[in-house]
């Protein structure tokens, strides 16, 4: 663990540096749970948002100090306000032509989808069953990785609150019967979770 | 990535613990297949930052580009306010008389024919060149007919807000190595104008994987962008959009993968083995043996590629002895057909 976290604090001094390898070292490591945050945030197009988060980031890099996990805070912080301004976006132009592509889109491989796909989709599908304030909470706190009060410099709320939410949304999902057949069927069983798209 | 509950939070269901492990796993094939571009995008926007001017400098340009686009937003404010006014002709005759002289060309009517002797007059006198501003308009050979009707454009339409841009999308080449460089280039037009300053973003699309953001770029005065897309690994469909209308239509780059051949001749002769290597091609692709023997290439056997891109063929070097031989790689849905290099068999000793 130590070790990762230096290889990452090397990588993000790389990048900063505009080191090719850094980069890629640090998108590797954060760009899935950052697509797994914007899809329990039900973000229309998780791909796009995270696409503009890095495109953000990248351009604002020279200016950021600090360590990994400052980055990592900064980071969801950025793909959080990407994704309320792509939902408001979305509001105004349902129809927009970015939105229209992934209709185009070709569907995975279906051995893309055995090997790997859906039980990712699958956990962020239930946790994306929460309520918003619960499954913002979940979700930065598990998959981002961030401490209670990071998150509720994030949230904009008080680490009390963040807490609470927390608690909520655990005890929620510890009850789901979903997650109680996880502990007696463990893959399959989230392979059958019904894809985000499909879980209003 | 943890693969535990958080220490802070409580003991959890087993169940819960596998959600969370689930959730915290290493990336998937389909969250990192984005790495090309985003690789792309680190390229192209790294050396763009104006890191390497001081502090204040910086903080000055930022500050003139404000008070630019203030300024600009107010010309722009008082000339769309002037201009609308003039063309519901709620100007006062002479404001509007020199509003149509100024914008007639967009549709500003004169003033009204007829209605207004004062500005009748004034029109009539205004003319310098022995001709009225009302005879130059379209609608002056329409007695009756107020100048206002008669425009074929309406304010909106004259303002420009009529008819969306359309991008197209062009390449220089739309079949390249594998591993090589794409490059997409752009135009953004309307109504057969070009249009500049906008920002347009290129997607690229490959077999199995949804479109993903590979970049952006503004056009040019030409109305033109241009994108190089480095490290091209599998065919790839590109569109390029701008944030207020359609999608260009896809355009596809194939790739050609690397395929080299080596001999390896046995004892006997009778049982050599010809061995194909690929680069950029993937396991279970189609590999053709081929022999070149009366005047046409020949299949001989058909392999599929191991998981390190490589196949061996078994021949026999005494029978084909001073043919040619070669690999086809088939066609996939993510590379072209792709040819080695005719090897000549040597003659059996």
């Amino acid at each position: 663990m130590a070790s990762e976290h230096r290889v990452l604090e090397d990588a993000l001094a790389g990048a900063c540096a505009g080191d090719e390898a850094g980069f890629l070292e640090l998108w590797r490591n954060l760009q899935p749970p950052l697509l797994r945050f914007l899809r329990v945030l039900r973000c229309a197009d998780p791909d796009d948002v995270a696409s503009e988060t890095w495109l953000q980031v990248v351009r604002d890099m020279h200016s950021f100090t600090g360590g990994h996990e400052d980055f990592r805070r900064w980071i969801f912080t950025i793909a959080r306000h990407r994704a309320i301004d792509a939902a408001r976006a979305s509001s105004r132009r349902p129809a927009s032509p970015t939105t229209g592509l992934d209709v185009l889109a070709d569907d995975q491989l279906v051995e893309d989808q055995v090997l790997d796909g859906l039980s990712v989709r699958g956990a962020v599908a239930l946790l994306a069953r929460l309520s918003k304030d619960q499954a913002e909470a979940v979700a930065l706190r598990v998959i981002a990785g961030l401490d209670t009060p990071d998150v509720a410099k994030i949230l904009g709320k008080s680490n009390g609150a963040v807490r609470v939410a927390l608690h909520r949304g655990l005890k929620t999902l510890a009850d789901d019967p979903w997650v109680r057949a996880l502990a007696h069927t463990a893959r399959p069983a989230l392979s059958a979770i019904p894809a985000l798209e499909e879980v209003d | 990535m943890t693969s535990k509950l958080p220490g802070d939070l409580e003991p959890a269901e087993p169940g819960l613990e596998q959600l969370v492990r689930t959730l915290t796993s290493g990336g998937t094939a389909e969250e990192l297949a984005g790495e090309h571009a985003a690789l792309a995008m680190f390229r192209a926007n790294i050396h763009q930052t104006d890191q390497t001017r001081p502090l204040r400098t910086r903080i000055r340009a930022r500050g003139h580009r404000r008070f630019r686009l203030v300024a600009v937003s107010s010309v722009a404010a008082l000339v769309g306010g002037f201009a609308a006014a003039a063309y519901a002709e709620v100007l006062p005759a002479p404001l509007q008389h020199a509003a149509y002289q100024a914008l007639h060309s967009i549709g500003v009517p004169d003033t009204k024919h007829g209605s207004n002797g004062v500005g009748h007059e004034k029109r009539a006198s205004g003319s310098r060149h022995g001709r009225t501003p009302a005879s130059s308009h379209p609608a002056a050979g329409s007695p009756g007919q107020s100048p206002a009707s008669s425009s074929s454009r309406s304010p909106s339409a004259a303002s420009g807000g009529a008819g969306a841009a359309t991008v197209s999308a062009t390449t220089a080449a739309g079949q390249i190595a594998a591993g090589s460089s794409a490059t997409i280039q752009g135009r953004l037009a309307k109504a057969g104008q070009p249009v500049s300053g906008v920002r347009v973003r290129l997607w690229a699309h490959t077999a199995g994987r949804r479109w993903r953001f590979a970049g952006q770029a503004t056009t040019t005065v030409a109305g033109t962008v241009k994108f190089t897309v480095p490290d091209l690994a599998a065919n790839t469909q590109f569109r390029l959009t701008d944030p207020d209308g359609p999608a260009s239509s896809p355009l596809t780059v194939t790739v050609v993968p690397q395929v080299t051949t080596s001999l390896r001749v046995g004892s006997g002769g009778f049982r050599d083995y010809l061995s194909v290597s690929t680069k950029y091609a993937h396991l279970g692709d189609a590999v053709e043996l081929q022999a070149y023997i009366n005047g046409s290439w020949v299949e001989l056997r058909k392999h599929l590629l191991g998981a390190a891109g490589k196949t061996e063929f078994v021949l026999s070097t005494q029978q084909l002895s001073g043919d040619q031989v070669r690999a086809v790689l088939l066609a996939s849905r993510r590379h072209a057909t792709a040819v080695s290099s005719p090897m000549n068999v040597p003659a059996s000793s």
